[in-house]
């Protein structure tokens, strides 16, 4: 029984060859050869079992071993097996992702054959693992038997349990002096799938971008990525899927903020004049207090946004504090008030703890030019009376320990 | 190694370095007030053009005026350069030396019989020459300021103090040692016995760990260029101008990174089998006697004189043919790495 | 009333910066946990004295970070700045798998329990040892500030402070699995809902007056970074060649990531806001680092 995807696939296959290989130089005869060579190694009594033969030069994975360390062997590699987890983390068995292959490159047709997808929507590969009638009857040839053809073709999926040197084998510790010995293997689906989606992402703010227009959906940009490489010269030589990638994927930051600040505006007469500007999450405050007062929700989420205004005034404060001590005792900042000095140069470090009338001043300057940068960054700032300010000052206080 | 299937292989075998130097920072000062006062050096980024050196197509050649134009936009190249400010003679460069005992506690071995063979060898080291003989050779490097690389060649006047507590240093004249020959009179020192002392104390397990803070300066003269280490950026990009040479600094300051520091003080091993031969003095403590700059490893497999052959005896308490053959092992070991059997 | 030490501005060199294969910059949760207890299995081979002791939870607080990539003028990504590996036999560069490296200032927060008052000097002079000798995130310790012990009365208000001051200027990291939860309850793909709260949103709003006005916003206020935090079970327990020890059952295993924030020492009120513990979760084959708020 003939399969068509099967048919086609050879039937394609034999093409490309054919194509490669006759050129209209030749004479009649010699193309009729190559012809008939080719008919017959891709007649399927021929090219299954050898196709089954080779199956065990590659291996299908989730875990390849390679991205580990390309001198770690394929064997090295695993095929999760494990439930799909979904507990809020990321890894290979939270999220579906396709299978990696790795091993010679020359084989390669024989992972392609194993992912054709039949009629049920099942590959050729599952239908083996199953031994179903219509995988059957689709290799039913003269050349080998079914079982054999069957087990040569799940070398694919065959890994002894071995790990390496060459792979970081780390000790978990699991309660009363027991331990866990855990060989860690990259899941090169997710690694990869991630970079596709961060390269969508990369092309649709590329294109809205570019057409200039008001777009309420608008699109989504992530910084301070960091490429990294597999293999060199040769993705091949890792992986089908990192070949795929051409041996590149993309890592995402995960760093604190930086205390050291290239370009401090050192305050001259006032930190909070000249030293500060956020326009956006004025806008933010504003759109909440003016949608409406009493509901519980938005007052939260108002405090939400002037907390972290307030965290914001704080670590440009401590940037300033990372200058060397002594800066304000020059000319060009006599006209800072002593209270901000002592605030905010370490060579006050001593007063700032003894006496903290500096911080009933701090405090209460930041409360003023709060209501001062409200109304300056917002165009139509709604009335900011006494209760307010007092409200926004109390926040400050709370927040006081970490302006000392 | 792994030609003998033995119970008594580990096919997973690793050992901490046990010299670790913290990068080097550079500074700018004067020779006279180096002791007082010293002014972090920043990289300056410049553009350099280089000549044309590849071969020109053909069509270039024969016009003279786009050849003309050719050359006027030939390789226009950015680059990272350090130098000492005009007022500046003097390099100072700054690192910390961390030296740690447990050199019989691998941080991972799979085989016990092994491991128990090992630690019986080591130990036997460790009484016999308390580690006297390597301590000396990386003394000498500290002291002669080895680790300023290409920045000692050249220098009027170098000096290297290494702080070993907060009220005790000592103070080398680093030009006055033979760093090609340990075994020289010039290389004859109470200090450096004393500096020698305190490193076979930490590696053989005398005291836990020694931390020296070591301060080296080299007079290269005003506003001369000073030599950080070249980062090796492995670049995905494909936008044009890269800049071709790219140094390492640490929040601005320019740095020599802490694996070079550790090249230059490990450079120790005179017993390669051409070392005669080959005239090029002590390289530095690898595997396979590798040299980087030359491409060339000394210690290959085929003459038996790499580290696995002759730790793989070593460890199981066959006496090795000269002594000299047991100081490299151990200064391997010293060194650190990954030396399992395992192929894969 | 509980015990911390406090080992103040641990300067690391050479950390492993890849905490994951998804992330790169401040090193895995796992890998500061992994060095404190190695501390603890040091001091107790040292001395008997410290039969009891435990470190029940450690907290990381970061005053500065300096990753090792670069990023060139034009270039919209960084790469990673390698270091040389030495060469092979054949005196020839052999292929490696990148590796990448930050340099840090940590200060480590420790809870500790089973340690009797009188030998509180020798556990101080015995740190003091055992962590200069070890490694931290596979770097290299190259000094610290003087150890601190706190005891922590938490009825009493404002008890943390001295801590927490002790910390300032920096970033304490904190567990934020409840926002990716959240995202994942609503439905979202995992890999959706980590980039959607790490990605800038760019979207315009017509005004009253009809004018187009772009906006960028996060999804969350505060400095939210995927971090990774275990490692997930992937093959049965058992034993495999080639496993570095053989007396304890092995398995395969990957990385698991999740939400973290920085958040600045001063805000920390509670010990537990700061303290990450080792769980291990059989059933589902999880081995995390998390915190109990």
């Amino acid at each position: 029984m003939s399969i068509k995807p099967i048919t086609d696939f050879l039937a394609d296959r034999k093409a490309k060859l054919l194509k490669k290989k006759i050129k209209k130089t030749m004479s009649e005869q010699e193309q009729l050869q190559i012809q008939a060579e080719a008919d017959n190694r891709f007649s399927l009594g021929v090219w299954l079992p050898d196709a089954a033969r080779r199956a065990k030069q590659l291996s299908l994975v989730t875990h390849p071993s390679k991205f580990s360390h390309p001198g770690a062997s394929r064997d090295c590699s695993m095929i999760a097996t494990t439930d799909v987890i979904s507990n809020g983390f990321l890894c290979g068995s939270s999220t579906n992702t396709k299978h990696d292959v790795l091993g010679n490159a020359a084989a390669i047709d024989v992972y392609k054959f194993l992912s054709i997808i039949l009629e049920d929507e099942q590959t050729i590969l599952e239908h083996l693992e199953q031994g179903t009638d219509l995988i059957r009857g689709a290799f039913k040839i003269p050349t080998a038997s079914f079982e054999e053809l069957q087990q040569g073709f799940l070398a694919i999926k065959q890994l002894s349990l071995k790990t390496s040197s060459k792979i970081k084998q780390v000790y978990f510790p699991v309660g009363d002096d027991n331990y866990h010995l855990l060989s860690l293997l990259t899941p090169s689906g997710v690694m990869f799938s991630l970079s596709e989606k961060i390269r969508k992402m990369f092309s649709l703010s590329e294109k809205i971008r570019k057409k200039q227009e008001h777009s309420e959906q608008g699109f989504k940009e992530l910084y301070d990525l960091t490429v990294i490489g597999f293999g060199g010269e040769k993705p091949q030589n890792i992986s089908v899927l990192n070949n795929d990638n051409a041996g590149v994927a993309y890592l995402l930051p995960s760093l604190p903020p930086q205390l050291q600040q290239k370009n401090v505006l050192v305050p001259k007469t006032d930190f909070f004049k000249n030293s500060l500007y956020w326009k956006d999450h004025f806008n933010t405050f504003h759109r909440l207090i003016a949608t409406g007062y009493n509901n519980i929700n938005i007052r939260e989420d108002r405090d939400k946004v002037v907390n972290f205004i307030i965290s914001q005034v704080i670590e440009r404060m401590w940037a300033i504090r990372q200058l060397e001590a002594g800066w304000s005792q020059n000319q060009l900042y006599q006209q800072l008030p002593l209270a901000q000095k002592i605030w905010l140069d370490n060579f006050y470090h001593k007063q700032r703890e003894e006496d903290e009338q500096w911080l009933t001043d701090i405090i209460d300057e930041f409360a003023r030019w709060f209501m001062y940068a409200y109304k300056k960054n917002v165009k139509d700032s709604k009335l900011f009376g006494d209760e307010e300010f007092q409200h926004i000052k109390t926040l400050i206080q709370a927040n006081q320990e970490g302006l000392k | 190694m792994a030609t003998k299937a033995k119970n008594d292989m580990a096919s997973v075998l690793a050992f901490e370095k046990k010299i670790v130097p913290s990068d080097g920072y550079f500074y700018g000062t004067t020779w006279d007030k180096r002791n007082s006062e010293a002014l972090p050096l920043k990289l300056r980024e410049k553009s350099v053009r280089g000549t044309i050196s590849n071969r020109l197509k053909k069509a270039l050649q024969d016009d003279p005026m786009k050849l003309d134009a050719k050359v006027e936009n030939a390789n226009l190249q950015t680059v990272d350069s350090c130098a000492l400010a005009v007022d500046q003679d003097t390099l100072k460069l700054h690192f910390t030396l961390k030296i740690l005992s447990g050199i019989a506690q691998p941080s991972a071995c799979n085989n016990e019989n092994f491991y128990e063979s090992y630690v019986n060898a080591i130990n036997s080291y460790i009484n016999e020459e308390g580690f006297k003989n390597l301590a000396r050779r990386y003394a000498i490097n500290i002291a002669s300021g080895r680790f300023l690389w290409r920045n000692r060649v050249g220098a009027e006047q170098i000096e290297v103090v290494v702080k070993l507590t907060e009220t005790e240093s000592l103070i080398f004249n680093a030009l006055s040692f033979d760093i090609k020959d340990f075994d020289s009179d010039k290389n004859k020192s109470d200090d450096i016995d004393k500096l020698a002392n305190e490193i076979a104390n930490a590696l053989s397990g005398k005291q836990p760990f020694a931390l020296f803070e070591i301060s080296a300066y080299a007079q290269v003269g005003q506003a001369q260029d000073v030599y950080p280490s070249e980062e090796l950026v492995l670049d995905k990009t494909n936008s044009k101008n890269k800049k071709s040479k790219i140094l390492y600094h640490i929040e601005e300051v320019a740095g020599m990174h802490s694996q070079k520091i550790g090249n230059a003080i490990r450079t120790i091993d005179t017993w390669y089998p051409e070392y005669q031969e080959v005239n090029i003095g002590p390289i530095a403590i690898e595997p396979y006697g590798a040299v980087t700059n030359l491409g060339k490893a000394y210690r290959n497999p085929k003459a038996k004189a790499d580290f696995f052959t002759l730790f793989d005896k070593f460890a199981r308490g066959i006496k090795l043919e000269n002594k000299n053959d047991e100081h490299y092992v151990m200064a391997v070991l010293v060194r650190g790495g990954v030396f399992g059997a395992s192929k894969d | 009333m509980r015990q911390v030490l406090v080992i103040p501005q641990v300067s690391v060199q050479n950390a492993n910066a890849l905490s994951s294969p998804y992330t790169i910059g401040f090193p895995a949760m796992t890998a500061f946990l992994g060095g404190i207890h190695a501390l603890q299995r040091n001091l107790k081979i040292k001395n008997t004295l410290f039969n009891d002791l435990v470190f029940t939870g450690v907290g990381v607080a970061c005053h500065r970070i300096n990753l090792q990539t670069y990023k060139g003028k034009q270039d919209y990504v960084a790469s990673i700045i390698a270091t040389a590996n030495p060469l092979n036999e054949k005196g020839e560069r052999p292929s490696f798998i990148e590796e990448a490296r930050c340099h840090l200032t940590v200060s480590l927060v420790i809870e500790y329990k089973g340690l009797s008052m009188e030998y509180e000097d020798e556990f101080i002079t015995s740190i003091q040892t055992e962590f200069a000798k070890l490694k931290l995130a596979s770097g290299d310790i190259l000094g610290f500030g003087k150890l601190k012990r706190f005891t922590i009365d938490e009825k009493t208000d404002n008890s943390l402070r001295p801590i927490t001051r002790l910390l300032m200027p920096s970033y304490v990291l904190i567990e934020r699995r409840d926002l990716m939860i959240d995202a994942m309850q609503q439905g979202q793909d995992t890999i959706d809902a980590l980039l959607d709260h790490l990605a800038i949103h760019h979207y315009s709003e017509k005004n009253e007056a009809g004018d187009v006005e772009w906006i960028a916003k996060r999804k969350q206020l505060g400095w939210i970074v995927p971090i990774a935090t275990g490692f997930h079970g992937i093959s049965e327990l058992g034993q495999a060649m080639n496993q570095r020890d053989l007396s304890k059952p092995h398995r395969f295993a990957e990385s698991v990531v999740t939400l973290g924030e920085f958040i600045m020492a001063y805000k920390i009120n509670q010990l537990n806001e700061m303290l990450w513990h080792y769980h291990f979760d059989s059933k589902n084959n999880l081995y995390l680092c998390q915190q109990n708020k």
